[in-house]
């Protein structure tokens, strides 16, 4: 279980493969209906698809309750649909405020021909 | 994305949803996020939060959809986004999204509001790429 006292700042978690799939995207437009592409690219709210599934399947197991408290999010473009990316994900620091435990990773995204599509950082307050 | 077309806009378009029950357990599934407090009444009842909160994500889609219905598809594609989850969003909680143009023309403040008009999310949508939209 990743504690707050003992998660490893620094640590990287590994890489975590997303298929912008025709089916992926089908569940995603019967959630968002408006986000059908007309572009053939991705739409810009899957990015949370990439970076929120590292973080979940990646940085395991977690005590359960973490809250999400802030995000960043930087496109650099968003990848063609059909492209397989890769999502790394790191724990890049950890403080402890008012009582409050609040864990950031740093995630990177990149497309199939290694170029990044789009970075983040979410700070996550920590259940435990 | 031009700078002539952030000028065109001083706010951004409204886009709003339902967050139920089915679209909280449909974004957990694409997110692999199934943390109990987004999904287990009994288990998010004795937490602080006091009861079933949605994924803070699956409202920003909002934002995007609001960016992007204002300003393009483009605008989306190098945009920087910094947003802050002030409260939480609950089952059957109707949230809009929305901007309006910094008055340094630095970009859009955005929001997400609930029915109440409670803002839940906030922050700041920028292209740096493009520089300053309006001086």
């Amino acid at each position: 279980m990743h504690l707050f006292d003992t998660i490893p700042v620094g640590a990287a978690f590994g890489a975590q493969e997303l298929h912008l799939s025709d089916a992926l995207l089908a569940r995603w437009t019967s959630l968002y209906p408006d986000d059908a592409p007309e572009d053939g690219r991705m739409p810009a709210g899957m990015i949370a698809v990439a970076s929120m599934r590292a973080y979940s399947d990646l940085v395991t197991p977690r005590p359960p309750g973490n809250v999400h408290g802030s995000q960043h999010y930087e496109m650099l473009r968003r990848p063609a649909l059909g492209e397989r990316l890769t999502t790394t994900i790191a724990c890049a620091g950890k403080e402890l405020k008012r009582d409050r435990r609040w864990v950031h990773f740093d995630t990177e995204t990149l497309g199939e021909d290694g170029t990044p599509c789009f970075r983040g950082r979410m700070t996550v307050l920590w259940a435990a | 994305m031009t700078d002539a077309t952030l000028m065109q806009h001083d706010s951004l378009a409204p886009v709003s949803k339902r967050i139920d029950r089915a679209a909280i357990r449909l974004y957990a599934e694409l997110t692999d996020d199934f943390n109990p407090i987004h999904l287990d009444p009994d288990f998010a009842a004795k937490t602080p939060m006091k009861g079933i909160i949605a994924h803070g994500l699956l409202s920003v889609n909002l934002l995007w959809q609001s960016v992007r219905a204002s300003l393009g598809e483009a605008a989306v594609s190098d945009a920087t986004l910094d947003i802050r989850f002030l409260r939480p969003v609950r089952e059957d909680d109707v949230v809009t999204a929305g901007g309006q143009r910094r008055e340094d023309g630095d970009g859009y403040d955005v929001w997400i509001a609930n029915q109440h008009g409670e803002t839940v999310i906030a922050g700041r949508l920028s292209h740096p790429a493009q520089g300053r939209a309006v001086s």
